[in-house]
């Protein structure tokens, strides 16, 4: 079979069999259209079959160089694995179950059009269900997520790329220590950005549960979202539990925060950009990821949760100054981003400086880019879009997109700040900003001085990259990296600011 | 030691052309060939049931007479110095007589190679291979580790000949196939 393959390799070779000369091969030859009258062979001979589509005056030589190809890779048969004697690993739901029976967890990453299938198998196998897999039609999540609530289970995504378990990550997440905050989210870069954010303020996360970004919107209604943090309430190992994402709908934010409130434990609700206001039992309502995770830390140290918040925004006017240091710059700014959450974040503080910003996924549907692969005015690309990751791998892993469009957006004269992230983690790239090196230096020879470069880490040192060699890396490049994504999108529209 | 393995180990380099006479008698067996005590654990039957879909790809020649279950039409069939139709034909003997069933085929001389038949001779006489036996005790008892190791070992062997096996012993333990 081996040398056959390779045969098909030769130019000429259209078909290509070798198989033993025993009745029944000489019928399944015969219908794979070769003429075998004449052929004397018997079961233990080896048939080299070859057909060609070559011109009559050069087939002979081509037959004999086949055979003689044949022959030598019989001799030495190419590619060839070793005996290797690995473990068989299983292929199946009821083979894997099999090995591991007490198994309570599956992690599903195949096409979406199937993994809503596969889901409810799992399901009905008593497993909670990471769903990894995105393009998972919203009537088949709302079918799955019934029958898992129905049982007890937890049904994490669709498109859900991190979660943490006991302080175990699975998907992208980052190296960060175990403590005894919760997080509901919609389990991405902005779960990612607020477990970085508590690790630097020297707090742990105990569980990360994600529920994909329409959990909490009306179709869906917060199924998933209101299980996990029932789940998360009854657990006396949690002590703060934080929600976040984008703003749910109204009703599902009602019953989340009623929820919440009921349980009566210290809760902060990250719903980014959200309109809800006001602290209160115990709830701390935020509109920001590293502002989540000021409030959830204090809280969890027995701190003040408003008074963390306060000396969070002070810490950022502090921002200006950084601003006039790197040097006012004229134009545009553009936000390249890998972490959908970020960027949405980056959007709605760079507004609140900027002005109006387009993107690929705008906060208003008159602000969506023609075309995503040309930025106007003040622009900011979510580069893990479908459309960037269709037979493609995430930017999260292949940085390099990101890096030809840092020069791309460099050669415009009018633009003054190129934002982007770097994503750390298991899973990511193992050195992105290495990776995204050669796109800022073309970037720096093609505009001199009128750019700023800046940008935010999402990672910690004992992450597999080490954030502190990321950000050496890039601070010996002249990139101005920022401790988080708001005080990088702040700082970016600072810069460009009056 | 089988006659694959007695062909692998001890024969020299020969060069195109020459005659060769094999006279195995007096060749040391260094295992027990007859077939394990016991019956598989029901517990694995979800991990050997999935073995029956490595006809696919390579093996889809067999796919047709399976479903038929015409097993005399495997005999010689399929790709493979042991045609793969062999292979499946003797882990499938292995299988039955393991749960103490009668095997319904018996190959007609000739039809395919001579290691083939005797493979085939050796596994209708009740006769196994080592690592088969291996698996057929793992199968037996409660060690995934045992159970994942010594199928590993069968499904790496050869191009196909490992996986028309399992997939043939999967036949005989986990009853007829849907669809």
């Amino acid at each position: 079979m081996l040398v056959a393959k390779e045969l098909l390799k030769t130019e000429g070779v259209s078909v290509a069999s070798l198989s033993m000369g025993t009745e029944a091969n000489y019928k399944i030859m015969g219908s794979g259209g070769f003429d075998l009258g004449g052929v004397d062979a018997t079961p233990n001979d080896l048939i080299i079959a070859v057909k060609t589509d070559a011109p009559e005056g050069e087939r002979e030589a081509l037959l004999e160089g086949a055979l003689e190809k044949a022959k030598e890779y019989l001799a030495n048969p190419p590619g060839r694995k070793a005996d290797s004697g690995g473990d068989y690993r299983p292929k199946s739901l009821d083979g894997a179950l099999s090995v591991l029976p007490g198994a309570n967890l599956a992690l599903i990453s195949v096409a979406g059009k199937y993994a809503g299938d596969v889901a409810m198998d799992c399901i009905g196998k008593g497993l909670n269900v990471m769903l990894y897999s995105d393009n998972v039609p919203v009537e088949k999540e709302v079918e799955i997520k019934k029958a898992a609530a129905e049982k007890g289970l937890l049904v994490m995504g669709p498109d859900c790329g991190t979660i943490i378990v006991r302080g175990v990550a699975l998907g992208m997440a980052n190296a960060c220590p175990p403590g005894p905050v919760s997080i509901v989210a919609a389990a991405g870069t902005g779960l990612q950005e607020v477990h970085v954010q508590l690790a630097r303020r020297g707090v742990g996360v105990l569980h990360g549960i994600g529920t994909g970004g329409r959990d909490v919107r009306r179709e869906v209604g917060g199924i998933m979202c209101l299980q996990a943090v029932n789940a998360l309430l009854a657990d006396d190992e949690v002590e703060v539990l934080t929600v976040l994402g984008k703003p749910p709908a109204p009703e599902v934010e009602q019953k989340i925060l009623q929820t919440v409130k009921a349980g009566k434990k210290p809760a902060v609700l990250g719903f980014i950009g959200g309109e809800a206001k006001g602290d209160s039992d115990g709830v701390f309502i935020c509109r920001e990821l590293e502002e989540t995770a000021a409030v959830a830390a204090a809280l969890a140290k027995g701190e003040d949760g408003a008074r963390a918040r306060e000396n969070l925004f002070r810490d950022y006017e502090s921002l200006r100054q950084r601003a006039e240091t790197i040097g006012r710059r004229k134009g545009f700014l553009r936000g390249l981003y890998s972490g959908g959450t970020l960027c949405y974040e980056g959007q709605l503080i760079a507004r609140d400086i900027l002005g109006p910003i387009r993107s690929n996924t705008p906060l208003e549907k008159e602000m969506k880019l023609e075309d995503s692969l040309r930025s106007e005015q003040h622009s900011m690309v979510d580069y893990g879009e479908d459309e960037f990751t269709q037979g493609r791998l995430h930017p999260m892993i292949d940085v390099s997109l990101r890096a030809e469009r840092i020069y791309e957006e460099a050669k415009d004269p009018e633009v003054g700040v190129i934002l982007f992230d770097v994503v750390l983690g298991y899973g990511c790239n193992d050195n992105p900003a290495a990776g995204l090196a050669e796109g800022i230096r073309k970037a720096q020879s093609a505009a001199g001085d009128r750019i700023a470069f800046v940008a935010s880490i999402c990672g910690v040192d004992t992450d597999p990259q080490n954030a502190s060699e990321q950000r050496r890396i890039l601070e010996e490049l002249g990139v101005h990296v920022c401790e988080s994504n708001a005080r990088a999108a702040r700082l970016a529209a600072m810069i460009l600011e009056g | 030691m089988g006659p694959r393995t007695f062909l692998v180990k001890t024969l020299p380099n020969f060069r195109g052309g020459e005659n060769v006479i094999v006279v195995p008698e007096g060749v040391q067996v260094i295992y027990d060939p007859a077939l394990p005590a016991g019956k598989m654990n029901p517990r694995w039957r979800g991990l050997v049931g999935e073995w029956r879909d490595f006809l696919a790809d390579e093996l889809e020649d067999l796919q047709e007479p399976v479903i038929r279950r015409a097993w005399d039409e495997l005999i010689g069939r399929g790709p493979g110095s042991t045609p793969a139709g062999d292979d499946f034909l003797s882990g499938r003997a292995s299988g039955m007589l393991w749960q103490g069933n009668a095997v319904p085929f018996h190959p007609v001389p000739g039809r395919t190679t001579w290691l083939s038949e005797e493979m085939l001779r050796d596994a209708l006489a009740g006769g196994i291979w080592f690592r088969a036996k291996r698996l057929l005790g793992a199968l037996a008892s409660e060690d995934p580790v045992a159970v994942t190791g010594s199928a590993g070992s069968i499904a790496d062997w050869g191009h196909t000949s490992g996986r028309a096996w399992l997939a043939g012993l999967s036949e005989a333990l986990c009853g007829e196939r849907t669809g």
